[in-house]
């Protein structure tokens, strides 16, 4: 047992110190959407080549802009991703990631992880870490050196281009252009995902990948037929109408739980730019544009006033899927791939449940805009080793990429046939054990392209497509993406939470429009000014 | 001759008074004292009547309510059943168990020990070892520090880390050397006069004398050792070897819908819903200590009490 403390560990445990203090209470929630534009001249740096997988032909065809791949039903025949055996093999592969649901059973008990393993060729060791203790972990391991085979790096973290190129492999040489068809799935996950695991013009990490389109405003489409409502107000006006209509609290129903993000909502209404607007080299942050803001923060008002927004509204958080579940609230806005987990938690008991989504109108009329989500939850970044050794890891991760209509998606998404599922047709559907079991975290480590599917329900898959088609035609991404910025990602969360109490009690006409602006210059003071000079700077590397 | 007649006294009048010479207040006052008293005893005890209510209640009500139920209509042992079913609830359990028991114990033994040597002003390097104690109680290490000294015992990934970290609370120490010290030092003479080892004065005659502040300080480190997440959080990397608060804290922290997947896959039989599941695990979590607490609760305070005021 050697005591001593080295140089290394001391390095180390700076990093870890570094990685806890920036990171602290940033990670929030489960990120998806994605894509948007390339920074300029992106293409020319080293990212991997896209090679579409085509070997199965969807209902619905996606599109270059983010419309996703449509399937009503899985391939009858899947088809064997790795038809010569497990792709990988040797050590068990250590991975540390993060896990949004209760933690599975452990392998001894899993048949669906068992099954993973054997698919692979490796064991896969998973060190599955609460959402809300990733920081404390990352940093603790980062501190400690005794790094795993591969650890999920949030885009915020800290000193980033400095802690991945002192622990963890350049995977350039591997992955840089035509080297990704090596991996073929690998080479099928979008160009822009891979935009967010590269730094100092070098790939550090392979994605995890999200759909272009972001979040979407969900609502209670069963309500809304109930009492014969149009689902697509023409602007702000009718928006508000409509919330009013669908409120009653007399039976504990409102039209909308989370104010902040129903003032997304109606900023979306208002054309504002997603986070950062790039105009000339010069960027914006969205909150900056202060006539648009206090337009939008005083339509909250108007809801607020109207009483369409819970009680319970501003005082709670992760309430609002259940509220909207159990019909609290008709209106929300949720990630997109929401709108599946909303049967799958909720019909059983509503059986009548139904689910719409509404793309932003323009708040006087015309069309809004509609917000992407990052194209990458995450990255994942191996720990520097042997070339041998970080083939296979990369084999590996190919192997947890293989796409929809493969052996590999539907044991990963579903399990064990007869198992974890059983055919419904050609369409695998979940029991107990399936459901307990597909937790599994593997999707933190890297996943395929997200699709449109849902076995229980396909009917629910043109609706989706349709809402997809007109979310991606008024998409705005937002400009930073991909750009890291050493004072965002230190002291970015905190404040962004900061501001967003002020804009809370505004809604709730709790503070000035003054607290407003003081709370805008403040965040200029602390982080906003540095960060746009970086963001700024990163991009004109990009554009060099 | 006179005679004494022995009359028997009159009733006294039960009064409210605890205390000697206290009016009992008028009645208004009582009343609204009572009052008083029951919002704050309804405060307390509406919390865990509508935990326990919840993880008793069907789909249906708790969607009706909009989470929490106060009496289930239909009362089911689904969440139970779908928790205790062989999943990894059930394992944390053992875990969480295995882990108070030894630790409670190893933590009992050190530190009535290391108390009644502290407690013993004869006792080669007391005051030295009782300063290091205290200044442990008023300068804690970090968390990296202390993941760093625990990756380099050796023991990531052990259940050792969940005991040996914790294991000597210095507060209990000073709370049980406080009692000791308090012993008649008449007793301890008389026993080492009679050729009485300290191992055995320790175990004839201190222990049997401080049932109470044992018990006590017990309970304290019972309830450590069973409520601690965060040392397995930090020093776990196995799920399947953590105890029942972390599994809990991923599904009540997480607040993640616990059933997603099962409802329309399996119609027939639902999972029950988030919120019930929660509940159920809430129960689960606290009902050892709830069980222990009434056998200790008589030693709760005279222990605590005895420890703390002599010094």
């Amino acid at each position: 047992m050697d005591m001593r403390l080295s140089r290394r560990s001391v390095l180390h445990a700076g990093l870890g110190i570094a990685a806890g203090a920036a990171l602290g209470g940033s990670l929030t929630a489960c990120g998806d959407g994605g894509a948007g534009v390339l920074p300029p001249a992106a293409g020319r740096t080293v990212l991997p080549d896209y090679v579409p997988y085509t070997a199965v032909t969807p209902d619905f065809p996606g599109t270059e802009q983010g419309v996703l791949n449509g399937f009503y039903h899985y391939p009858a025949t899947p088809v064997r991703a790795f038809p010569d055996g497990p792709p990988a093999e040797g050590d068990p592969f250590r991975f540390m990631t993060i896990i949004y649901n209760p933690v599975p059973p452990p392998v001894s008990r899993n048949r669906l992880w068992q099954e993973l393993n054997a698919y692979l060729g490796a064991d896969l060791q998973l060190e599955i870490v609460p959402s809300t203790d990733y920081v404390t972990k990352f940093s603790l391991t980062i501190a400690g050196g005794d790094l795993p085979d591969g650890m999920l790096v949030r885009p915020e973290a800290p000193q980033k281009p400095g802690l991945l190129s002192a622990l963890c492999e350049d995977l350039t040489p591997y992955l840089s252009g035509s080297a990704v068809r090596r991996y073929p799935y690998l080479a099928n996950l979008p160009t822009m995902s891979w935009r967010n695991c590269v730094l100092n013009g070098r790939i550090y990490g392979v994605p995890m990948p999200r759909l272009n389109s972001g979040s979407a405003m969900f609502y209670r489409a069963d309500f809304l037929a109930a009492r014969s409502l149009n689902p697509e107000p023409a602007n702000f006006a009718e928006f508000l109408q409509l919330c009013r209509d669908l409120t009653d609290p007399s039976q504990t129903r409102y039209a909308c739980g989370d104010p902040l993000t129903t003032f997304y909502f109606v900023m979306e209404m208002l054309g504002s730019p997603k986070d950062w607007r790039e105009e000339n080299g010069r960027f914006t942050w969205y909150l900056e544009d202060t006539d648009r803001v206090r337009q939008g923060l005083d339509a909250m008002r108007q809801l607020v006033r109207a009483g369409v927004m819970h009680p319970d509204g501003f005082s709670t958080t992760g309430r609002f899927k259940d509220w909207f579940g159990n019909g609290q609230i008709a209106i929300n806005y949720d990630g997109a791939t929401a709108w599946n987990d909303y049967y799958r938690s909720y019909r059983s008991a509503s059986p009548d449940l139904r689910v719409g989504a509404m793309v932003a109108p323009g708040f006087d009329g015309g069309p809004g805009v509609h917000w992407a989500g990052p194209s990458s939850f995450s990255m994942f970044s191996l720990k520097k080793a042997a070339p041998a050794r970080i083939e296979q890891l990369l084999r590996a991760l190919d192997a947890l990429a293989t796409p929809f209509g493969t052996d590999g998606y539907l044991l990963r998404k579903f399990g064990v046939p007869g198992h974890d599922f059983d055919f419904r047709e050609s369409d695998p559907i979940l029991n107990r054990t399936g459901t307990t079991e597909n937790t599994l975290p593997a999707m933190f480590a890297t996943d395929a392209p997200q699709v449109l599917y849902y076995p229980d329900d396909p009917s629910v898959v043109p609706e989706q497509y349709a809402w997809q088609q007109k979310a991606v035609s008024v998409l705005i991404s937002d400009a930073a993406e991909g750009l890291y910025s050493a004072a965002d990602a230190a002291r970015g969360g905190p404040n962004r939470d900061l501001m967003f109490q002020t804009l809370r009690s505004y809604m709730q006409e709790r503070n000035t429009w003054d607290d407003v602006l003081a709370g805008i210059n403040r965040w200029r003071t602390v982080v906003g000014d540095q960060s746009r000079v970086e963001y700024e700077q990163a991009w004109q590397q990009w554009a060099v | 001759m006179t005679t004494l007649l022995r009359t028997s006294p009159a009733p006294r009048r039960r009064t409210y008074s605890a205390i000697p010479g206290q009016t009992p207040g008028s009645p208004p006052w009582r009343v609204l004292k009572s009052i008083l008293l029951l919002i704050c005893v309804l405060l307390v005890v509406l919390p865990f009547v509508a935990i326990i209510s919840t993880s008793f209640a069907d789909a249906a009500q708790v969607n009706r309510t909009g989470g929490f139920v106060f009496w289930p209509e239909n009362p089911t042992l689904e969440s139970y059943r779908a928790i205790l079913g062989g999943g990894i609830v059930s394992q944390a359990l053992l875990v969480s168990i295995g882990v108070t028991v030894v630790g409670t114990a190893l933590s009992l033994a050190s530190s009535i020990t290391l108390a009644y040597g502290l407690s013993r002003p004869e006792a080669y390097g007391q005051r030295p070892i009782l300063l290091m104690l205290l200044f442990s109680m008023l300068f804690v290490p970090g968390v990296i520090p202390s993941f760093l000294l625990v990756q380099q015992l050796g023991l990531i990934n052990t259940y050792w880390a969940l005991i040996l970290p914790t294991m000597v609370n210095a507060f209990n120490v000073i709370v049980l050397r406080s009692f000791f010290t308090s012993l008649p030092r008449e007793l301890i003479d008389a026993a080492r006069i009679d050729g009485a080892s300290e191992w055995r004065i320790l175990t004839r005659i201190v222990l049997p004398l401080s049932k109470a502040s044992v018990a006590v300080i017990g309970l304290f480190y019972a309830v450590g050792y069973w409520n601690a997440f965060f040392n397995a959080m930090v020093y776990i990397n196995e799920s399947s070897m953590w105890p029942l608060q972390l599994v809990l804290r991923t599904y009540v922290v997480n607040n993640a819908a616990i059933g997603a997947g099962a409802a329309a896959a399996d119609p027939g039989v639902p999972l029950p819903p988030s919120q019930a599941l929660q509940s159920a695990i809430l129960v689960l979590s606290i009902l050892p200590i709830v069980i222990l607490y009434p056998f200790l609760q008589r030693h709760m305070t005279r222990g605590v009490m005895l420890g703390a005021v002599k010094g």
